[in-house]
Order: C-alpha cells, then structure tokens, then sequence
C-alpha cells in the first residue's frame, strides 16, 4: 500500500465502532497498526463513539490501541466512517458506509469512496471536518 | 595528535549528536537564515517576556527539526536581556507518561540548575538562609520550609528534596522536615508547581515553564495536563512564559494528541520548524561552524571543509522526510570525520558521492 514507503505518515480513523477483524493478508488490523505505529513511524489518530464501545473487549481493545501509541478520542454521537491518510507524497481518503468491524466490512452490504491523490479540495476539507471535531469537547 | 575536527580548525565537534539540553550554551545560536518568520515569532516571543508579560508560545516540527535547540535559544536570548528569569524545564517522558513523572522532572530541573539563583537571592537580600529569612521571602509555609531545609544541607535537605519532587515520606521523616502531609496526589503536585510558579515570578523578573514533548501523553491525560496548563497560565497576569513543545507536520496535529482550542487560543505565538532549504543551506551551515571555529582561526570561509555543492549533494542524496538538522548534521560528521582520516582539506560533491553509503541517514529508519 502507498502509505508504507511515505513516512512521516498521519492516518486519521473514524469509525462509530472498531472490532479487531483479519485483514486480507491474513494479519489482524491491531496488529497492523502496531506494526505502522512501530517499523513505519505512523501516527494514528482514532476517532470513536463511546456509546458503540462499551463491552469489555471493546474498551480492551482501545486500551490497547493506546498502549501501541494510537491517540484514541472518543466522540458522542459519532456516526461518520473515514479513512484519512495524509503523508508527504500521498493524500488517501476513504470514505464509506461500513464501520471498521469484521461484520461491517465483511457481512454487510456496504459502499466506499477511494481517493488517492486528486480531488485535493475534498481531501482538504475532510481533514477539517475531523479537525473540527477532534476540537469538540469530549463527553 | 589532536582530535579529528582540529583539523578542520574546529575547537569542539560541531557535528556531536547530543542532547540539545548537554549542548554548551555557546554552542547554541540562531543557524536558521531560512526561517525569517520563525525569528520574529521569537523576538517578539522574547521581548513579552522580558516586559513580564504573560505570553505563551508553542513550537512543532518533526523529530530531528531542532524544537529544543529552540527552547534553549530561547533561554539563552531571555537570560541575556533579563538575567533575572528563572526556568523550569520538564517533559513528557515515552517511558512513563505521566503527570507525576512530568512534575518530578520540572522539580529536579529547578532544583539542579535554577535553586541556586534563589538561594542567592534570599542570601543577598536577607544576609541569611535561614527559615526565618525564608518565610519572609517565600509566601508559603511549606515551602519555605522545605527550601530553608534544602538549603541548610544534610539529612533533612535530602528529605526536603525528596518531598518536593512528590516521593511518598514516612511520618518520622516528615516530621524531620516539619511538613505535614507528603505530595502524593496529582493535584496536590499541580498545586504546588503552580505555588512554586508563583513565588519565582514574584521574586524574578519573569518565571518561564517549558513542557517539551507533549506528543508522549495519550489523549486523556493530555487533555487533563492541557486543562491543567491553562490553568496556570489564567493564574498569572504578568511575569510568566509558557513554552510547549510538540512533534509534529502540522499545526492541527494539535488536537489529535488530545489537547484543547482553549490552551492554543492561550499560546500566543506559534512556531513551526521546516526542513532545511537547499538555498539557504551553505549559509545554515556557515552561522553552524562559525560557532565551533576556533577562536585564531583564519579560515576564509565558515563554510570548511565542506564546499557548496558538497553540501548540496549530500542533502539531494537524503530523504526529504530528512531534511532536518538534527539528521543533517550527524550525516556531515561522518563525512567530516572520513575526510580527515585521508587527510583531506575539501568535501566536495564527488566526494560525498562516492560516500555516500558511509552516512547514516538517507532514509527514513524502516
């Protein structure tokens, strides 16, 4: 993927939920993003909506999302689902229906948008969308 | 036979990779031609504090762009017009992000390097260190216990020490320290960094707090050091600097480490550190070794043993995620450090070509 030769990388994840899930390659997402966070010099920063966390592994899992590094804010009321990838030579956006859980993203009927590289104004305005609301107040 | 960099007429090496904090002061010095913004947001930075106003700055860039070579030009260009500011200094530490950590580095930094300016005070103005000459200086009971303690010296000085950088003390060595209560809870530390804060401004001219590295936090106690910050700062109508320090690409980065709209409106200058430009880079270079020339040199040109298109060559090679003093440097001192061991007088770009793979950072560590 364009993200892993392009450190410094910043990669914004907003999502209501997040569950751990296994990736195409065979490789957990958590896993993945200890492994961006530690050998690619990422910083993650996860946006989620508290009110969609609240079992235990769920809380776990942002634990250890926080432990490997991963700026995790927790947001009421979110229900928006993005990918933002910002890095000297490539801007990415994702942008979908599906939350990030295996059940969204495999079972479900869903739709995304991928844009990597053009339509810089959109990227743009997305990242100061979730500016906007990483500035929010938290609950 | 003399160390390597003698031989480039060099007194020191200018290339050391060290802590910018063991850096000798006069090593350190405005280098950065291509920031003309930067060095106004820092004179301006510098003046308001030295009118003792209460001013707040923040400065970002990526690792290796030279955030604590800020803070500490900062520091030198303050002490030099205002000889009477005194500094605390802390940061966030990866290893142990907390406020406990933070609090107890910012207590050792002021009582290694800055407790003697107040000893000298009260000594100067009082004749004495006595607690009585404390008590009429610091405006505190405890603290002016725990420094009239720390100042007699012995046992009770090591547990006053211990005290105020928030070790939990068993009764029998409180009671040696005629202080009640030990400093174990976040608040009672913040309430007393911000005493502390309050007497060295009321007793100096300005009292400057710089938190380096709050990208180290994660995104609640960030917002609660955040809150705890502006805090501070809306105590103090005048005679105090806030200086924070952060690793990142842009200013917005900010709030995804968790820190609020409310502390940045507080900060009134904002600095960002960029990467070195290919234009500007003889001359970087140039106010750089200047700083480390030996004092009867008679170089030509500040500039040697490197020569503009070596210098050119060696930063087209690297990585423009590189391009930072903090990986520039380092990779000219291995070249430096090769060209003298073949007695060479001139770092040209053939010779940092043929190099090349000698020096360190080219790319990004993987």
């Amino acid at each position: 993927m364009a993200y892993q030769r392009d450190a410094p990388i910043h990669i914004r994840l907003v999502s209501q939920s997040v569950h751990d899930f296994r990736l195409p390659d065979g490789r957990l997402f958590s896993e993945k993003l200890k492994q961006l966070v530690t050998f690619k010099d990422a910083k993650i920063t996860m946006l989620v909506n508290p009110d969609k966390m609240q079992a235990e592994n769920d809380r776990e899992l942002l634990a250890e999302f926080e432990n490997m590094g991963v700026k995790v804010h927790l947001k009421k009321g979110l229900h928006a689902k993005l990918v933002l990838l910002d890095s000297r030579k490539d801007k990415a956006a994702l942008i979908m229906s599906a939350n990030l859980t295996p059940t969204s993203l495999w079972k479900r009927k869903e739709i995304a948008v991928y844009i990597l590289n053009e339509l810089e104004h959109v990227h743009a305005k997305l990242y100061n969308y979730t500016t906007n609301l990483l500035k929010e107040k938290p609950p | 036979m003399g160390m390597w960099f003698e031989q480039f007429d060099f007194e020191s090496d200018p290339y050391e990779r060290l802590d910018p904090y063991l850096i000798r002061e006069k090593y350190i010095d405005w280098d950065r031609p291509d920031l003309q913004e930067v060095r106004h947001s820092l004179n301006r930075f510098v003046e308001n504090v030295c009118n003792q106003r209460r001013v707040g700055l923040k400065v970002f860039g990526p690792s290796g762009g030279g955030k604590t070579w800020f803070v500490r030009l900062c520091q030198k260009e303050i002490s030099k017009k205002q000889p009477t500011s005194i500094f605390v200094y802390t940061k966030i530490p990866e290893i142990e992000p907390t406020f406990q950590v933070v609090y107890r580095i910012g207590i050792e930094y002021f009582l290694d390097s800055q407790m003697t300016l107040l000893i000298d005070h009260v000594t100067k103005t009082k004749q004495s260190t006595s607690l009585e000459a404390w008590k009429e200086i610091i405006d505190d009971p405890n603290l002016s216990v725990c420094f009239a303690k720390i100042s007699g010296g012995g046992e009770a000085a090591v547990s006053a020490r211990r005290w105020l950088i928030g070790d939990k003390l068993s009764s029998a060595e409180l009671k040696s320290i005629e202080i009640v209560t030990s400093l174990d809870s976040d608040y009672d530390r913040f309430v007393t960094l911000k005493k502390l804060l309050k007497q060295l401004s009321r007793i100096f001219s300005t009292a400057v707090l710089i938190v380096d590295e709050l990208e180290n936090a994660s995104v609640k106690p960030a917002r609660q050091l955040g809150d705890s910050l502006r805090d501070m700062l809306d105590e103090f109508g005048e005679r105090f600097a806030l200086l924070c320090c952060f690793t990142a690409e842009k200013e917005e980065e900010w709030y995804d480490l968790g820190y609020t709209e409310a502390l940045a409106r507080r900060l009134d200058f904002t600095v960002k550190l960029d990467s070195l430009k290919i234009d500007t880079l003889p001359e970087f270079l140039r106010l750089h070794h200047r700083l480390y020339r030996k004092r009867k040199s008679e170089v030509k040109d500040q500039i040697f043993p490197f020569t503009e298109d070596g210098i050119r060559e060696l930063l087209n090679q690297m990585d423009p995620s590189l391009h930072y003093p903090g990986y520039f440097l380092p990779n000219c001192g291995e070249l430096a450090r090769l060209a003298a061991l073949k007695r060479l007088s001139e770092i040209n770009a053939g010779f940092v070509k043929s190099n090349i793979s000698l020096v360190p950072h080219i790319r990004l560590p993987r």
